[in-house]
């Protein structure tokens, strides 16, 4: 039997799911409002009480909704990939015979490829709050939110295979991405933090991405740019491994 | 061309295929009948490389499920009983991304989803949305899909399910037509019975087991000899019935 070109079968799966991607506005258009939302509301809200971040709070807590629009997009996507391949377009691809790997694949690019799409978005807003990151920050920070979205939709892949309630995205959002934001440093500065605290957040893939962004965007950094580029390769090299067998079953 | 022996497959403690054994000759026209539950799903699921079987073995065209099943897949067609067609995508994406996880070269896909289109009798239809389209224009999309990798053999899981009659009648009609031009060995579900008239040879599942095989007018023989009832049974519904002794009076 010939062998199955495997690059084309992924690329099919990328292809497929920024077209729907694009063709889903109203879901672009939430995401966008969300980050909006804790952008010009939260950061409007608390500015005056966080001066002690040594910058407008606003610029301070831009890199974290970048991070969260990209967990957003990315964990979306990895839910649906379980549900998609018993009763969905993903059936085609396990009844092929092509190895199961090119849904992990595929859909780890895709996701990876929204979250970059959405937070260019939000970036897009940035003048407008008055911050103008410049073009090395702009292209570093999509570059990092392809990575953290990568890092993320591999994660939620695994989670979703391995916790079958978690196909609820509702789940996720409350249990996953909202304690891993809280336990980022998205919101406030790590170094006054309590100890258990301190560890949480090193222990957390999202605070990397977080302190990453905020490097590129606002020149901030709490960890060095190399340890948290470092952290985000590993997650994404760990969960990809993890996750192709468990998508692989026969 | 398909060969299916003493295929046993348990979930959960319940034997969803209880020791199935049948053949399926070059290009036939095979239903597997049964209510919901009997083990249509599995057995389809095991031939066409989707599951392995706890026991028992199965070829198709020659090629081992449980040791070649991606061979197997390359050489079947699969239109699953859940709709797989993707809402997101129109009807020319929906073929092209097939064409593309199938394998099938660049310079070929452009002509066989002309051709796939045509079948389908959706050549008008290429640029719309798959939401767009009534149930049994889906129904007839998936099916042509099926064939974009020319299969030898096309697994139809409950074909016609959730349809109108007349949607059901044009999807048979459609197989029908199929099998005049393509040649292609067709193995299909169904709970309707009517649906199985048409069909070369039967089996019908009862709990994971086979009840009966044949072509449709032996087993209407069959359920007159067993139950003494004269007049004997007329239609396959009612030999089914008698069959599986479910006949309420």
């Amino acid at each position: 039997m010939a062998v199955m070109p495997l690059w084309e079968a992924t690329w099919a799966i990328w292809q497929r799911d920024v077209r729907s991607y694009w063709r889903r506005r109203v879901r672009i258009v939430a995401a966008l409002a969300r980050a909006l939302l804790w952008l010009v509301v939260l950061g409007s809200g608390l500015r005056p009480l966080m001066a002690g971040t040594g910058m407008d709070y606003v610029h301070y807590i831009l890199p974290g909704v970048l991070a969260l629009t990209a967990a957003y997009s990315s964990l979306q996507a990895a839910v649906a990939t379980m549900a998609e391949r018993e009763s969905g377009f993903l059936r085609v691809v396990v009844s092929a015979p092509v190895p199961r790997m090119v849904i992990v694949g595929g859909r780890a690019l895709g996701g990876a490829t929204e979250a970059t799409l959405q937070g260019a978005l939000v970036l897009l807003v940035a003048p407008v709050l008055g911050l103008r990151p410049g073009r090395a920050g702009v292209l570093g920070a999509l570059g990092l939110l392809f990575l953290t979205g990568f890092a993320l939709t591999v994660l939620g892949m695994v989670l979703a295979a391995s916790l079958k309630r978690l196909e609820d995205f509702g789940v996720i959002a409350n249990f996953v991405i909202l304690p891993m934001y809280f336990l980022s440093g998205a919101l406030y500065p790590i170094p006054p933090l309590p100890v258990w605290f301190k560890a949480l957040v090193a222990l957390n893939p999202l605070s990397y991405a977080v302190d990453a962004l905020r490097g590129v965007l606002v020149g901030a950094y709490h960890f060095p740019l190399g340890l948290s580029l470092t952290v985000l390769a590993l997650v994404s090299a760990l969960m990809a491994l993890w996750a192709v067998p468990l998508y692989s079953r026969e | 061309m398909i060969v299916a022996d003493g295929l046993v497959k348990v979930y959960n403690g319940v034997r969803a295929l209880d020791g199935v054994s049948f053949r399926v000759e070059a290009g036939e026209l095979f239903g597997l009948l049964g209510r919901n539950g009997a083990g249509k799903t599995t057995a389809i699921e095991i031939l066409c490389g989707l599951r392995k079987p706890d026991v028992g073995t199965a070829r198709v065209g020659g090629l081992d499920v449980v040791r070649d099943p991606r061979a197997v897949r390359a050489i079947c067609g699969v239109v699953h009983q859940v709709p797989s067609l993707d809402r997101w995508l129109t009807v020319y994406e929906n073929l092209d991304f097939y064409c593309r996880i199938y394998g099938i070269p660049r310079s070929e896909r452009q002509v066989r989803i002309r051709e796939a289109l045509a079948l389908a009798d959706l050549t008008g239809a290429a640029g719309r949305m798959v939401t767009a389209l009534s149930g049994g224009m889906r129904r007839r999309l998936e099916i042509a899909r099926a064939l974009l990798h020319r299969p030898r053999v096309l697994f139809l899981d409950e074909p016609t399910i959730g349809l109108d009659p007349a949607a059901r009648r044009e999807i048979w009609a459609f197989i029908a037509d199929l099998r005049r031009r393509e040649g292609v060995t067709v193995l299909f579900s169904t709970h309707y019975l009517g649906e199985a008239e048409f069909c070369d040879r039967v089996l019908i599942l009862e709990r994971g087991r086979v009840l009966a095989s044949g072509s449709p007018a032996e087993l209407k023989a069959a359920a007159g000899v067993r139950t003494q009832v004269p007049p004997a049974p007329v239609t396959l519904e009612e030999a089914y019935l008698h069959l599986t002794q479910r006949a309420v009076h």
